[in-house]
Order: structure tokens, then C-alpha cells, then sequence
């Protein structure tokens, strides 16, 4: 504690008084002290000239200062108005003062010499301080006070820090040069601010944040953590099921195709498809990129290029890989098959139907157009084809005949095959070959599908002049030999023959060293180029298919029959992060697979508005959202009851459609349909037709004595009385073998279909989210063939297939507890690229969904909308603590 | 074989290997060793195959853990009370193998796997256990972009264990 001397006494008088009085006040005390001191005049000689005038005073430079804890600070004087060592030494002198403040008990005494600083020491509390009495000193006495006499010394926490979090706009995103999209990630930019010597320094942090995982994303180009290599995970791919397709029903023997075509111009048999296997539709395990293609003709009637979407969490553009086994090769036990890689392209203009096959040389081997001008629902097609061919006669101005001959493919030709490719001739009056042409044909520069050959008028007299041997020409023949190539075809697919419906009504025929040839008759080609005026140009026409895109022939390829007549459909667009599918009228929210808006269709195919397919995406396609298609095209007819009255819309039609739906379900209306579209169809076999018959008849039968059949249904069924007057000419055991499989599933499928409207009506009581209808949500993926694996555990077959293709498998048999069951999941897998975790129950038969419980389905919504946790030993054994969402899925053996 | 019958065979077949292991039976099929803390954990699973070649076989996987108690705390999982011995981070022993792909062993009439089994044990559990002696081991494990390194945990449920790890820490 300092003495409280005069000197301190007076400087607090002095601190209360007003500044002016204060100065006065200090002048009059300094120069009575002065006079009162004892010390001799020789002593302060010096010190009293410079102290008595104005610039020898003591001030303090630094008026006020800030520091952090701990940290010094120096408190700067002047002495005759100079600072340090410019400042006069006065032997004797100092500057002195006390420093008081929150963390001292006691003030401390402070000296310097005048001029210099006070070193302020490191202090450990925050807080305002002041170092005052401020003043000069000789030894004991007391000279002066400094002006200012009090420094205000302010003691912060440097490290203040805080941290401010907003969101980022787009706008302020590409500011900074972050390239994210806003629709999938939130982010935010952390300022962390410093407080460093009176100045706030601000640091910028950004961050992504995955709205879905909520996981914190890296910053490009600003994490310091290096990614792992890429080669560590293996990017998915589609291991083909080594097996050999095999016919849906298996007593049905494969008919190839014959050699000769049916007067339509189509394949006599279409196979069936062996299986379904259905993709799961958060695995996206057929990823695989087509390259090469960019010269392909793969664009749409709109000009467009061709493009689609596959099910299964593919995203846009993204071919889809089918690898099947070409069934007319015969493996030995123990090999392995050679396989065929084939890639469908779809149609995303369209209703997202299949348009393309291509090879792994991005090379088309079939086409498929189904809506063709021509009448024929679909053409399945091998190969391009010439649909004009046609004579110009040119006149110059003196009468000089040109004769131009011209044959036009639909694709651009490959230059290669063209000098034996076509030819142009004469023939006699029996077809025989007269002479041909000498001179080259020559691709059309402006038209590279077009071939042309240009005569003078004394080429064309020698073209069809007598032949040395005497024989007298009489037809101009214009052909396409079998040498002839499309560019983008393979090397071994001809140009296809003219179709029989155009053989029969225009002058063109087809053989096998001529796929196509036009002929006329010389005598009217005669006259028509005499006929020409000077100076003008005509053309004769001789075949011409105006619009055709291509000819109609499976080439009898199994495979690509298999592809064909599968029931893919292309969505056009999707969304990976938010699963949804944009479907042209709706979006399917594919984790669900159900549809985020009503039908605007109203109750056409469904009771349930938000149902795929009709809630049977199974049989079904709804390749637009709006109403479901049979698998052959077909529409359920009693359906649409109700959808007459009041379009549809109002309490009655409503309620009139449900009956109807109800009952259409009940009855299997669906396959009725469907089935009488298979027997309308002349282009099907006698054996498709008949099996279509069988099936409609059993049906027919079924609903009209409205027997119940569980188990053998073919046996039963075969009790009815009248059924087997239906069926035909099938016999019993045939249709035994048919029903058994197809009635017997459509009447599982029924049943679960019923368990499936209870579920619903439990969940829309307990839930308000949407309803999920029975297995959609992994069943509306697509349609894939497989083969017969007979004695392997299917679970065992997808889990090899899913380990191929980047999966991991977690554990197997796991048990979740829901409010409804302990659900026991066949398989929790991973997905090694994404991190993703999911169940996956394997259903091996359409069969075995009608052993679900209704609990199982309960358990199973609950899982996919609030997760589950896992309890029991295997799952203590695998480590697996949660699953938060599972599907089901048909894999058949 | 039946279930019962399987897990008594697990039970006798592996149970002295194990204990000559430091580990002991802490309940039917689940093996531990290690402090309240820190519980280094061996379980077995098992299944009766039905259809395949394994038909009528009781089929077994081994699984790894760890069970650290202040993760389970922070997190508060439902189904981790330490009687249930759940690991914290655990994962089936065919993931520890380099090739990671899904293996499990079966019990016939002429054969027992045990020595395999056991040498797996050796070969990839124990050096597991000695990865990951604490907190931080696992931290570092998960803090990987490599969802190989997340045990068996999902992205999100790794979040939140790394959530729950940065709380700890922070706390001490």
C-alpha cells in the first residue's frame, strides 16, 4: 500500500478539477514546490531552466492502450517534448506511477527514466487499469506531475472468438468459385474472428452438408486430406448369371424361327420371357457406359438422341448392360458359356420403349419400332433396308437424254460394299442376266445412303442393247446384292428384303443373292424417257416405301428376341439423390414406388390412385403414369366401369370404378385381357395362341363357377366342368402344366393382392404418409432374363451377384424389431461406393410373396419409414446395429 | 443338427481355443475379454440352411468387436445395454480378409472348421483388437472416406458416432 503522502493528495485535488483550474492549480503547486526545496541552487540549475519552460514538462504520449492477458504493454513519455534517447538525461530525475486496476490487490509503483516508457507488465485479468499519478520525481520529492497524469490501459481476451453461420445463396456459391449444385447440398460459411491487437481478423470456412446423410462434404481443392485411390473400389459392374435361358413353360418346345417368313413379314414365335428378375431399386448394379456409339443413327423421330432411363438408381443416360447366353449354343458340364453382351437403348421421347439393340461395338443388331406407319404393332428389326428405287431421265437444251438410276437405303451405306454391292443390268424376258452395267455406281455426296449410277444416252443404248451371244434384253434390273452394308450395322447383317406386303403390290423381289431388286419393263421405260420434253427432268419411280425406317425381322437371335419382347420402359429422367423418376404425366418416388400425385387418369386402372402399374407392376407397365398396360398391350376393360358417367369424377364414378377394380382383380380381368390380345394376334404361334386360350379360358371357367383353387389349381381347374372344351386342342395334361403355373400364380398374386388392400386400409389409419402398395417399391425396377439355376440358394446366387457388382454383404439373417414383428431380413448388404446400407429380402418365387404376413409388410413399411434396430445373435455377430430400409425382391432360381 | 444342437457344438468346439485367448463365455455364443470400459468382443451367428448344397447343415459366421462404454453412453443406443454386448464397432471376420467377401462355415457329418476358425481368429481378430485400443483408433477409422472403414455402420449412424467421439473429447 503507497503512503498516501501530499503529493498524492494533491494530485487527486487535482483529478477532481475541472481541466483549466487543473492547470493552474498544477502550475502554482509545482512552482511553490519548487521554491520550497531544500535542494541547493547549483544542484537544479540545469532541471529548473528546463522544467520551468513550457517544452521541459514530463507528458505522456500514450493516453490510453490496449493488450491482451498476459501480454506487456509500454506506456510511452515525453521529457522536454523528446522520447527516449533523444530525451535529456537528468541524473536523479524519473518519471513515476502507480498502477491500479481489477487484478491488483495493492498498486504497484512503476519508474522509468522521463522521456522513456513504463513497461507495463503481462496482466492475467481482464479488465480497464490505470496507471496514474503520473509524475517526476527527484529521489523522494516531487517535481511534477505529467500531462496527462492518467493512462487508461484496457486488458481484453485477444483470442475473442465467434463464429457466425448463414446459408449461402447460389449467387453467392459461384462467387466463391464453389461449384455445387443448391438443390443438393446446404451450404455454409463459417467466419471464425479473431480479436488481435484492436483489429478483428475474420477467417471464412465453408462447408457442404449432404441434405441427405447430413454428412459434412469436403470443399474441392481445400481439404487437406487426400481421397483414397480409386482403384480401391471397383466401380460396379454386371457379372451375367452363367445359366441358359429357358422357356417360361417348359413343356412348350422352342420353335426357331423357320427360314421362310409368314405372309405378314414377322417372325412366327416370339419366345417368352424364362424370368423375372427384378432389380432392386436402390442398387444400381447394372452401371456400365457405352462408348463408340457417336456415329449410330440413334436418334428419335424428333431428332433427339435417343436416351433412357433403367430403374434401379441408373441415372440419366445410362445404357443398360443385359448379358444373357446364346441359347442355340450347346455348353459342355464344367464350361463356361460364351456370352453376348447386348445393350437396349430406349426411347425417352416416346412412352420409353425399346428402340435399339446395339453389340459391344455400339453396332445395331435390332431395332424396334412400335409404332410403325404401317399398321403392324411392332417390327422387331435386323438390318436396314432400301425403300426407293427410281429412274430420272435428263434433257438438256438440245435434247441430250441423261439417265440417272438411283437406290436409296434407310442408313447411310458403307462405302466399302458398294462396287459389289449393287448392281444394275439387264435381264431377258425370263429373268435371266443379259449384260450389266459398266458403268461404277457412286455413293450420293448430299445423300450417303443413296447409290447412283449415270448413264450417257450412249451408256444407257449400250446397256440395253442385244447381247453378244444374241439374247434380246427386256427388263432393267436395279438390285442390292447380299455384299450390301449399312454402315452401322455389323458386318455380317445384309440389307433385309423387301417386306411381303410390299413384294405383293409393287415390282420388287427379294432372293438370296438379291435381298432386293426392282425391275421394269424396257418397253415402258422406253416410253417414258421418250416422253420427256428438252430441257426437263422426270422420274419414274419404281419402289418406293416413303417413311419406312426399317424392315421387320428378329433374325431369329434368341437373345435379342428375349430383349424385345421383355417389358423394360424407360423413365426420362431421374433423380439419384432424390429418388424420383420423372414419368412424363407423374414422378415416381421410386424408394416407395409409388407416385407423388394422384392419377389424373382418375380410377381407370386402380382403386389406388398412387399405385404403379395398377399396384401389379409385375404383369404391368405404366410407362406414362397415367394408365397401366398389360404385358401385352392389353387394357382391363371392365376397369374403366364407371369412367363413362361423369367422366370419371364424382361419388358414383368413384365408387363404380372401385367395384369395378375390385372386381376386376377378383375375376383376374388383367390376364383375360391380356390374354385375348395374344389370341388376336396373328403373328403369334399356334402354340402362343393356344397357351393364351388355355389361360383365358381357365379363366373364363374360374370366374364362372367362382371356384376357390389353392394349391394344384391346374388339377382343380380341370374339375370344372366345360374347361376343357375351352382349352382346345391343348389336352389335359398340357393345361394342368399351364394352369398350375399361370393361374396358380395370378391366384397367389390375388390373394396377396387382398392382403395387400388390408395393409393399405391399416396404414392409412395409422399413417398419414403415403401408402405403399405390396413389393412396388422393389418390383417396378424391370424385367431381366435369367436362367434356370436348379440346387443353388438363391440367396446365395444374389449375394455372389451383388459382390460383382460392389456390394458388400454384411451379415446374413438378421432380425429388426418393429412394433409389429421382429423382422428377420435375409440379407443386409453395403453398398462399397456409397456407403449406403440396406436389407434385402429374397423372394425365389412369385409365390412366396403370398406367404408374407401382413405384419411382415407392416414391419417392412416401418423399417423404410423410421428404420429398425437389430436384435438377437447374428446380428451381434455381424456388428449390425440399425437398418433403415429393406426390399423385397424376386429372384428366381 | 438343430439350432439348440448347433449352438451347443459353437459353444464346445470353440469355447477352450478361445479361453486359451484371454476370452471367456459372457453369454450363449458371444466370447469377451477386456475391462467394463473397453470389451473386446467374439460372436457367433448361425443359421439352418434350407435349400443348396449346405441343405439341412447349421451354417456359422464369426463376427469382431469392440464395445467401448463411453461411445455407448454418448450415444445411447437403445440396444447396447452392456448385457446385450453389442460391439460399438464390430464387423462379420469375412470383411476382415482382404478378398472381404462373404464367407461363413458349415458344420457336416465328416467336418468341423474349427481350426479354421480359429486360425482366422488369430489372423485378423487379434490384430483387429490391437487396432483399435481406444477412442481415437476409431475416430481415425471412421474419419475415412473409405466407406470400408466405417465397420458396418451407415453413413449416417457413422455421423453420429463421430459426433458422439468429438463430445467426448472435447469433454476431457
Amino acid at each position: 500500500m503507497l503512503r498516501a503522502n501530499p503529493v498524492t493528495i494533491s494530485n487527486r485535488i487535482l483529478l477532481r478539477l475541472p481541466s483549466r483550474l487543473r492547470a493552474v492549480a498544477a502550475a502554482a503547486l509545482a512552482l511553490s514546490l519548487l521554491v520550497s526545496s531544500p535542494a541547493s541552487s547549483a544542484e537544479i540549475a540545469k532541471a529548473d531552466l528546463e522544467i520551468r519552460g513550457s517544452a521541459s514538462s514530463l507528458t505522456v504520449v500514450t493516453i490510453s492502450a490496449t493488450t491482451g492477458i498476459d501480454i506487456p504493454v509500454a506506456i510511452q513519455t515525453a521529457f522536454g517534448g523528446k522520447q527516449n534517447d533523444e530525451a535529456p538525461l537528468v541524473e536523479g530525475l524519473t518519471a513515476v506511477a502507480e498502477l491500479t486496476g481489477p487484478g491488483l490487490e495493492s498498486p504497484i509503483r512503476l519508474e522509468t527514466a522521463p522521456g522513456r516508457q513504463f513497461q507495463i507488465p503481462g496482466l492475467s485479468r481482464e479488465g480497464n487499469y490505470l496507471l496514474q499519478n503520473i509524475r517526476l520525481m527527484r529521489g523522494a520529492e516531487f517535481l511534477q506531475s505529467a500531462t496527462p497524469a492518467v493512462v487508461s490501459i484496457a486488458v481484453a481476451n485477444v483470442l475473442q472468438t465467434k463464429v457466425r453461420v448463414r446459408q449461402l445463396s447460389p449467387e453467392e456459391l459461384r462467387a466463391r468459385g464453389i461449384t455445387v449444385d443448391a438443390r443438393n447440398f446446404d451450404t455454409f460459411e463459417y467466419t471464425f474472428s479473431f480479436f488481435v491487437n484492436g483489429q478483428t481478423v475474420e477467417i471464412p470456412y465453408f462447408v457442404n452438408i449432404d441434405r441427405t446423410t447430413r454428412a459434412v462434404l469436403p470443399v474441392a481443392n481445400e481439404t487437406p486430406y487426400a481421397l483414397p485411390p480409386i482403384t480401391a473400389v471397383k466401380p460396379p459392374r454386371w457379372t451375367p448369371p452363367t445359366a441358359i435361358p429357358t422357356e417360361l413353360v417348359e413343356d412348350v418346345p422352342y420353335t426357331p424361327r423357320p427360314p421362310d417368313v409368314e405372309a405378314s413379314g414377322r417372325p412366327q414365335f416370339r419366345p417368352s420371357i424364362p424370368a423375372a428378375l427384378i432389380i432392386p431399386s436402390s442398387i444400381g448394379v447394372l452401371h456400365q457406359f457405352r462408348a463408340g456409339a457417336s456415329e449410330n443413327p440413334l436418334r428419335d423421330g424428333h431428332g433427339g438422341l435417343l436416351k433412357q432411363i433403367i430403374h434401379g438408381g441408373l441415372s440419366y443416360d445410362d445404357p443398360i448392360e443385359v448379358t444373357s447366353v446364346d441359347g442355340a449354343v450347346t455348353i459342355a458340364p464344367g464350361v463356361t458359356p460364351p456370352l453376348t453382351r447386348l445393350y437396349p437403348i430406349y426411347d425417352e421421347v416416346g412412352a420409353g420403349d425399346l428402340q435399339l439393340v446395339l453389340n459391344q461395338n455400339a453396332e445395331i443388331v435390332a431395332r424396334s419400332v412400335p409404332n410403325d406407319p404401317y399398321g403392324a404393332d411392332t417390327l422387331s428389326l435386323s438390318g436396314a433396308a432400301a425403300d426407293r428405287i427410281a429412274v430420272v431421265g435428263k434433257k438438256n437444251d438440245t435434247g441430250e437424254l441423261t439417265v440417272e438410276v438411283s437406290l436409296r437405303t434407310t442408313e447411310t451405306l458403307a462405302a466399302s460394299s458398294i462396287a459389289t454391292g449393287v448392281r444394275l443390268a439387264t435381264l431377258d424376258a425370263t429373268g435371266a442376266l443379259v449384260r450389266k452395267s459398266a458403268v461404277e455406281p457412286q455413293i450420293d455426296p448430299a445423300n450417303p445412303s443413296t447409290i447412283r449410277w449415270t448413264l450417257t444416252y450412249a451408256e444407257w443404248q449400250s446397256l440395253i442393247t442385244v447381247s453378244p451371244s444374241g439374247t434380246e434384253p427386256n427388263l432393267l434390273s436395279i438390285a442390292a446384292t447380299n455384299t450390301l452394308r449399312a454402315a452401322a450395322w455389323g458386318a455380317e447383317v445384309p440389307i433385309l428384303p423387301a417386306p411381303d406386303w410390299a413384294a405383293a403390290t409393287q415390282p420388287v423381289y427379294s432372293s438370296a443373292a438379291l435381298p432386293i431388286e426392282a425391275r421394269a419393263t424396257l418397253a415402258s421405260l422406253a416410253t417414258f424417257l421418250a416422253g420427256i420434253p428438252t430441257a426437263t427432268t422426270k422420274t419414274l419411280t419404281l419402289y418406293e416405301v416413303e417413311g419406312l425406317p426399317l424392315l421387320a425381322s428378329a433374325g431369329g437371335d434368341h437373345d435379342i428376341d428375349s430383349l424385345l419382347t421383355a417389358t423394360f420402359h424407360a423413365h426420362p429422367m431421374s433423380s439419384r439423390l432424390g429418388q424420383l423418376d420423372y414419368v412424363r404425366a407423374r414422378w415416381l418416388h421410386r424408394t416407395t414406388g409409388t407416385w407423388l400425385s394422384p392419377d389424373p387418369e382418375g380410377y381407370r386402372d386402380s382403386s389406388n390412385l398412387y399405385a404403379f402399374g395398377g399396384g401389379d407392376p409385375v404383369n404391368g407397365r405404366d410407362p406414362s403414369g397415367e394408365a397401366r398396360r398389360t404385358k401385352n398391350g392389353g387394357m382391363n376393360w371392365f376397369g374403366d366401369w364407371g369412367d363413362e358417367t361423369d367422366d370419371g369424377v364424382g361419388a358414383i364414378a368413384i365408387a363404380k370404378n372401385t367395384i369395378g377394380n375390385t372386381l376386376s382383380d377378383l375375376l383376374m380381368l388383367d390376364a383375360w385381357a391380356d390374354a385375348n390380345v395374344v389370341l388376336g394376334d396373328s403373328s403369334r404361334s399356334g402354340n402362343e395362341r393356344s397357351i393364351a386360350a388355355a389361360k383365358a379360358g381357365g379363366i373364363a371357367a374360374l370366374n364362372l363357377v367362382g371356384g376357390e383353387i389353392v394349391g394344384t389349381a391346374g388339377k382343380a381347374l380341370l374339375k370344372v366342368p366345360g374347361a376343357k372344351n375351352l382349352v382346345g386342342k391343348l389336352g389335359e395334361t398340357k393345361v394342368a402344366q399351364v394352369l398350375a403355373t399361370d393361374v396358380g400364380s395370378l391366384l397367389t398374386k390375388r390373394s396377396v393382392q387382398a392382403a395387400n388392400v388390408a395393409d393399405n386400409a391399416v396404414a392409412s389409419l395409422a399413417d398419414d404418409t403415403i401408402l405403399t402398395p405390396w413389393g412396388t417399391r422393389s418390383r417396378s425396377t424391370g424385367k431381366f432374363v435369367v436362367g434356370e439355376r436348379s440346387g443353388l440358394d438363391p440367396v446365395e446366387d444374389f449375394i455372389v451377384q451383388a459382390e460383382a457388382n460392389g456390394f458388400e454383404v454384411l451379415g446374413r439373417e438378421i432380425s429388426f424389431k418393429t412394433p409389429f414383428e421382429t423382422r428377420r431380413i435375409d440379407v443386409v448388404l453395403r453398398n462399397q461406393a456409397t456407403g449406403q446400407v440396406g436389407g434385402v429380402e429374397i423372394k425365389s418365387s412369385l409365390a412366396e410373396f403370398s406367404k408374407l404376413k401382413k405384419e411382415q409388410f407392416a414391419a417392412d413399411r416401418f423399417i423404410n419409414q423410421r428404420g429398425a434396430t437389430a436384435v438377437g445373435e447374428n446380428a451381434r455377430q455381424a456388428g449390425i446395429k440399425r437398418i433403415d430400409s429393406v426390399m423385397k425382391i424376386l429372384w428366381e432360381r | 443338427m438343430d439350432l439348440n444342437k448347433g449352438r451347443r457344438t459353437i459353444t464346445s468346439t470353440f469355447q477352450e481355443p478361445l479361453h486359451q485367448r484371454g476370452f471367456s463365455e459372457a453369454k450363449r455364443l458371444t466370447f469377451t475379454r477386456g475391462t467394463r470400459d473397453r470389451i473386446e468382443i467374439i460372436a457367433f451367428g448361425l443359421r439352418k440352411a434350407k435349400v443348396g448344397s449346405k441343405a439341412g447343415h447349421i451354417c456359422f459366421g464369426v463376427g469382431v468387436g469392440v464395445r467401448f462404454e463411453a461411445i455407448e453412453r454418448a450415444l445411447r443406443n437403445k440396444n447396447t445395454d452392456d448385457r446385450e454386448l453389442f460391439p460399438t464397432v464390430g464387423l462379420s471376420l469375412h470383411l476382415l480378409r482382404p478378398e472381404r467377401k462373404y464367407t461363413e462355415w458349415c458344420f457336416d457329418d465328416t467336418n468341423s472348421p474349427s481350426m479354421e476358425v480359429i486360425s482366422d481368429v488369430d489372423q485378423y481378430a487379434v490384430p483387429f483388437f490391437d487396432r483399435y485400443q481406444n477412442i481415437d483408433d476409431v475416430r481415425s477409422a471412421l474419419v475415412s472416406e473409405d466407406p470400408r472403414s466405417w465397420f458396418t455402420l451407415s453413413p449416417a449412424e457413422r455421423r453420429e458416432m463421430l459426433d458422439a467421439i468429438a463430445t467426448l473429447q472435447s469433454a476431457t
